[in-house]
């Protein structure tokens, strides 16, 4: 009977225990499902009483996941303070009582990080997620609703710091997640993965950015119901990019959902709201309707301010949004006051004292926002002086304010990781630099200091000139000089090569499995490699401080940099003008000339002629291009021009642009630029000068020559390319006699020809012991996607060495050539991108360590090119006169112009040098 | 770096201070101001365009018999579309003199300008414009008719055209003034005989029923623009075609020896700009070369012209 009685006791507390364990289980489930819906505040209710229960039960670690939802669903409710407190307060109560489990780390840390999110404090989110990330891998398994929501964050924050490529990879991890984890196609995790990737498209790319909103959009409806906060989030974004296509109604229609579905959810103030405000407002804006515009803006910002106070970036938003309507409008000091508003809104801890006054750059939320506010403060000013007070203060400030902006790109480019992001970066750090060569040309010309005003033009000139490259130049010297030991530098190389591996894959796209995969290995890689580099940062300080030490060449010293007979010319083209810089050693004059119209026309229509051999078109364009782009006149002296051509103008050899109109058109005798000058190019005054000051300590191993030919291009080998490759057999002829040339002057030479020129024979050579690097092949470039640019060898029939040495992996090869010589099609082109020039496989070989390069800017002639190269190395080895390489060349170059059958530009001109 | 307004001010003082001495002065018949002619005009691709202006300014003049004339002008322009522009000038000149201190309104003069070719280095502009004589030329001391010097109207009415090239650093313009009437002054000495002022009379010359002789003009003007200030130097070189005539009480035209010829003025001025709507300009002459006579009236020593413009 005792026992009986005891027993009786025991299974009635078991039963008593597991009901209670039901209803706590049940009021999760409630919790959640009001939480799912939108509820959050009925949420919170739930959760509350969960986590009363759990803290009586000593049920620590229930305890803190249950605080962890009522933190989030607080911050749903936009009391992120709250939220965060919340938060932090869990992790105390985790880290007090020892808890060690990953994964409720792992969610404590993403939840924190959210908050910070939330705040606008990137740089915090992303430590603690970073964190969250580091406890979810512990646990082992990758594939869990929590990594996707780690993923999904990190994304978010990546994005707001403008690293959008590492953003959407990110985004696209966890969408692959969670649409492993979901088979019936109702999660609406992925469809927020879908929302945060369209987010990013809507930047560039706004049918896919639509297409994926609709997607989540879909998921939302079916999911949650057509007045769910998501649904409204997501037409939000899809009136965003509506707006961005000009198509406004349909962005009022949108948005007019939007703020019915607030209305109905949240009462008072709450940042969804004001953001759909914000977004009216910018509607109005681009509608024109000013007044509108304001009366939304207002709103909008009174919310923000009420929710967020005066520092916060959706509060610098707005007051950028407000700034641009009061510009339109014409009260140029309110909008000035609005983006100074703009600009401390976005510094923590700094306060405006006059609506000149510039902040200092520490301690701000967004950069990407700051640096618009800065740039849109400079154009406003400049404004006020042209459209009211004509006083130069005004200029000065506006100059004072686009250094701060131009200041902040260099921050900015210290945390854009990846290259892609950086030339994005590059592209809008651009409208800086033009904005500011404008200001200072005008600047010089109504100031009696002209001088100052016209060194300031030529620095922001040149601070538009490939500064990525730079930057990866920089990079690579400093981790050469700083004592890193070489097994660090060999690891970094090896990841390097894997991810230009694995990004070389994924753009050839191979189907929907593998590219999960590969999007998985890429980002793993990534991340690696990221946290490789920090280590580096903070473990060799010297590494640091050459890493980001600023390095651009003032005017001076590109003068002193300068012998007697050599100009350095660079231009400056904006949407209206062309700015001209000529600098001697002993002149330097800027000249601005209106751009003649159709001026791309021309540029295109220069190398169309020459390709469709059309000599009156030629002509006329080589001719009408020279007057613009030399408006003054080369000093007699002169007998060398460096160009750093921009733009588009890096796809024409300048040899072939006629001084003056000539009686005789000829080919052989117009008077072309090649005939009074050595020319050859660069990318900036700074690598030219950094380049020269290499070549001309220039200590090579030794004096030898790879010379590489594969001759012969069955289309077998080449399997994966859809290019016809005919065979080059000219390129057999010319490599035997520049073995030759070599040969008679005591050179050793190698050769890698027809069969043995692979891509793993060249690689197992030890390309830094070569002075010169000589390919005779075809290149191919890929405008659209730079990385799958490549030189053609033979391949091995490894998965790795294909027989195509593509510009991922030349950037990783070791190379101390005085001269890479591509003597194949069109090796100097490649994509285009603004403040950075050519992104193809010339960049590559110059980020290598190319001192000099010999490319070509399209398809050449087997035979007019062997003839050419043979002539360029005779010259170079063995004239007294013309041995310089752009000397050799000029002369290689006037051989064939003199040489009925080559006169024309097409034979004779593709060929330009890079360097010396 | 060094402070340019002050150097501004400086060069501006200069040309108060060191031009009194030996000055000489300007014979514009009106058509040196008028439209495209005018001094220092404004060149700016980048400033906002405002299409209505209007300058009100005051002139000082010192002649040769030290009479000193204060000339108070308002000129409004008014432009319609971006290449005409319509000038209306109005002055009201003040003439203290030895013989007798006058005023009233002054001659009233229309004009168009045109803008014939507008690039980035360069503009053209054409004027085409008239005087009407809405200012007395007839003024009279104790009933007898002054000299043309203490008049406030030239009394005829003219005909002007002209044309002008402005560059940022540079302007040119050459213009053609004739008037179409003689005018209704009635000075001759002999209605003076036995007045105390007799002696000083004689100094002027006769002028009549006067005829103004033809007159073109040149102007070259080197202009140094900044922010919101520039100065410019110029020459005014002013040649009269021929000679003025009168009509004696006997009825008898004269031509009047001397009338006829060069005169050049040496220009400095400057301006500074408040704002894009507002400025003062200073514009002084200094007389290189005369006419040997001036029975028009139009010599002076020396000119100091201070206006101040508002565009709207």
């Amino acid at each position: 009977m005792y026992i009986n009685s005891k027993i009786r006791l025991l299974l009635i507390a078991s039963l008593l225990l597991s009901l209670d364990g039901w209803s706590q289980d049940n009021s999760i489930k409630i919790a959640d499902k009001l939480f799912s819906e939108g509820k959050y505040a009925d949420a919170i209710l739930k959760y509350k009483e969960s986590s009363s229960t759990y803290q009586t039960q000593n049920q620590y670690i229930n305890y803190a996941f249950v605080n962890l939802k009522i933190a989030t669903s607080t911050i749903r409710l936009g009391r992120i303070n709250e939220g965060l407190e919340l938060s932090q307060n869990t992790l105390n109560y985790i880290e007090s009582n020892n808890i060690n489990d990953s994964r409720l780390l792992g969610k404590t840390y993403n939840v924190i990080g959210d908050g910070y999110l939330n705040l606008g404090r990137n740089d915090q989110a992303l430590e603690y997620l970073l964190k969250s990330l580091e406890q979810y891998q512990l646990t082992g398994d990758t594939n869990t609703p929590d990594m996707a929501k780690c993923y999904n964050d990190l994304g978010i924050v990546y994005w707001n710091n403008g690293n959008n490529n590492l953003a959407l990879q990110y985004h696209e991890n966890a969408l692959n997640i969670r649409s492993k984890l979901d088979e019936k196609n109702q999660s609406t995790e992925k469809a927020d993965s879908y929302n945060n990737i369209g987010l990013i498209y809507s930047d560039y790319d706004f049918t896919k950015a639509t297409d994926n909103f609709n997607k989540a959009l879909n998921i939302y409806k079916k999911v949650l119901g057509q007045n769910h906060p998501k649904v409204s989030l997501c037409l939000n974004n899809l009136a965003l990019v509506s707006d961005r296509q000009e198509n406004y109604i349909q962005a009022q229609q949108y948005l007019n959902e939007v703020l019915n579905i607030w209305n109905n959810i949240f009462d008072g103030d709450h940042p969804n709201k004001a953001f759909t405000y914000l977004s009216i407002g910018r509607v109005n804006y681009h509608e024109k309707e000013y007044d509108l515009a304001i009366y939304n803006l207002e709103k909008a910002l009174k919310s923000y301010l009420n929710l967020y106070g005066n520092k916060h970036p959706e509060v610098a938003n707005t007051y950028n949004q407000l700034g641009a309507v009061l510009l339109a409008q014409g009260n140029f000091e309110e909008a000035i006051d609005s983006y100074q508003k703009a600009i401390y809104a976005n510094l923590y801890d700094q306060e405006s004292t006059d609506i000149y006054s510039n902040p200092e750059l520490k301690n701000y939320y967004n950069a990407d926002i700051l640096l618009y506010s800065l740039q849109q403060k400079a154009k406003t000013l400049e404004s006020l002086h042209y459209n009211k007070t004509l006083k130069m203060r005004e200029l000065k400030y506006s100059l004072l304010t686009l250094e701060l902006a131009d200041q902040l790109v260099s921050r900015i480019r210290k945390i854009r990781l990846s290259e892609k992001d950086k030339l994005s970066l590059s592209e809008k750090a651009s409208e800086i630099y033009e904005a500011g060569v404008q200001m200072c040309f005008e600047m010089s010309e109504m100031s009696i200091n002209s001088k100052y005003y016209l060194e300031k033009a030529f620095d922001f000139a040149e601070r538009s000139k490939s500064s990525t490259l730079l930057s990866a130049i920089q990079d690579t010297n400093a981790k050469q000089f700083s004592g890193i030991p070489s097994e660090l530098l060999e690891k970094e190389t090896n990841l390097k090569n894997d991810i230009a591996f694995y990004e070389r894959k994924l753009a050839e796209n191979s189907g929907d499995n593998q590219e999960n995969m590969l999007r998985t290995k890429l980002l793993t890689l990534n991340g690696e490699y990221n946290n490789f580099i920090q280590e580096l940062e903070k473990n060799y300080p010297k590494y640091y401080n050459l890493k980001f030490n600023e390095n651009q060449i003032s005017l001076t010293n590109l003068q002193k940099a300068l012998d007697i007979q050599t100009a350095f010319v660079t231009h400056f083209i904006t949407e209206e003008r062309v700015y001209y810089f000529y600098c001697t050693r002993n002149k330097f004059k800027i000249y601005n000339t209106p751009k003649m119209e159709k001026f791309n026309n021309y540029v295109s229509g220069l190398r169309n002629a020459i390709k469709y051999d059309s000599r009156e078109h030629f002509i006329t364009a080589a001719t009408d291009l020279y007057t613009q782009l030399f408006p003054g006149k080369i000093s007699k002296d002169i007998k060398n021009l460096i160009i750093v051509p921009e733009g588009n103008l890096a796809t024409i050899p300048f040899e072939v642009l006629l001084q003056k109109e000539s009686e005789d058109n000829s080919f052989n005798n117009l008077p072309y630029l090649i005939k009074k000058y050595n020319i050859s190019y660069d990318n900036s005054a700074t690598l030219y000068a950094q380049r020269k000051k290499e070549i001309e300590a220039y200590q090579g191993e030794t004096e030898d020559i790879l010379l590489v030919a594969p001759i012969n291009f069955n289309q077998e080998y080449y399997a994966n390319t859809s290019s016809s490759l005919n065979d080059l057999p000219g390129s057999e002829n010319e490599i035997n006699e520049i073995k030759l040339l070599f040969k008679s002057k005591e050179h050793s030479t190698t050769v890698l020809s027809g069969g043995d020129a692979t891509e793993i024979n060249l690689k197992d050579q030890q390309l830094h012991k070569y002075k010169y690097l000589h390919f005779a092949t075809h290149g191919m470039v890929d405008e659209s996607k730079p990385e799958l640019s490549r030189i053609f060898l033979r391949p091995t029939y490894n998965d790795k060495e294909d027989g195509s040495l593509y510009s991922g992996e030349i950037y990783n090869i070791d190379i101390h050539a005085d001269l890479v010589c591509l003597s194949a099609c069109q090796t100097g082109l490649g994509k285009i991108s603004k403040g950075e020039g050519i992104i193809g496989l010339s960049r590559s070989l110059l980020y290598a360590g190319a001192e000099n390069l010999i490319v070509s800017l399209w398809t050449v002639s087997d035979n007019s090119t062997s003839q050419l190269m043979i002539d360029f190395y005779n010259n170079h080895l063995y004239s007294n006169t013309y041995n310089t390489f752009s000397s050799a060349l000029r002369k290689a170059k006037l051989k064939l112009i003199s040489d009925e059958q080559f006169s024309k530009p097409y034979y004779w001109a593709p060929f330009i040098l890079i360097g010396e | 770096m060094f402070e340019k307004t002050k150097w501004f001010i400086a060069i501006l003082l200069l040309t108060f201070t060191s031009g009194t001495i030996n000055a000489q002065g300007c014979s514009d018949a009106g058509f040196c101001t008028m439209g495209a002619l005018k001094p220092d005009q404004g060149y700016s691709k980048r400033l906002s365009v405002q299409i209505r202006s209007i300058e009100l300014s005051q002139y000082i003049g010192l002649t040769h018999f030290k009479d000193v004339i204060f000339n108070y002008t308002a000129d409004v322009n008014i432009g319609i579309g971006d290449k005409t522009t319509i000038q209306v000038k109005v002055p009201y000149v003040y003439v203290e003199g030895v013989l007798k201190n006058t005023n009233g309104i002054g001659d009233l003069s229309l004009g168009l300008a045109q803008n014939l070719v507008s690039n980035e280095r360069y503009q053209i502009n054409l004027t085409l414009g008239t005087k009407l004589p809405i200012g007395n030329s007839n003024l009279a001391l104790d009933g007898k008719p002054l000299p043309m010097y203490y008049q406030t109207g030239l009394g005829t009415y003219d005909v002007i055209a002209g044309i002008s090239l402005i560059s940022k650093g540079w302007m040119v313009a050459t213009g053609y003034q004739q008037s179409l009437n003689r005018n209704d002054n009635d000075f001759w000495w002999s209605d003076w005989e036995g007045h105390p002022m007799e002696a000083t009379v004689r100094a002027y010359k006769q002028s009549r029923s006067l005829n103004r002789g033809k007159d073109i003009m040149f102007r070259v003007e080197r202009n140094f623009r900044f922010s919101n200030f520039n100065f410019n130097i110029g020459l005014l070189p002013i040649y009269r075609l021929t000679k003025d005539t009168n009509i004696s009480r006997g009825g008898i035209e004269s031509k009047i020896d001397g009338s006829d010829g060069l005169a050049l003025t040496l220009l400095v001025g400057g301006g500074y700009q408040f704002s894009v709507k507002s400025g003062i300009k200073i514009m002084n002459g200094f007389r290189l070369v005369k006419r040997h006579f001036n029975p028009d009236g139009l010599s002076r020593e020396f000119v100091s012209n201070i206006g101040y413009v508002y565009k709207f």
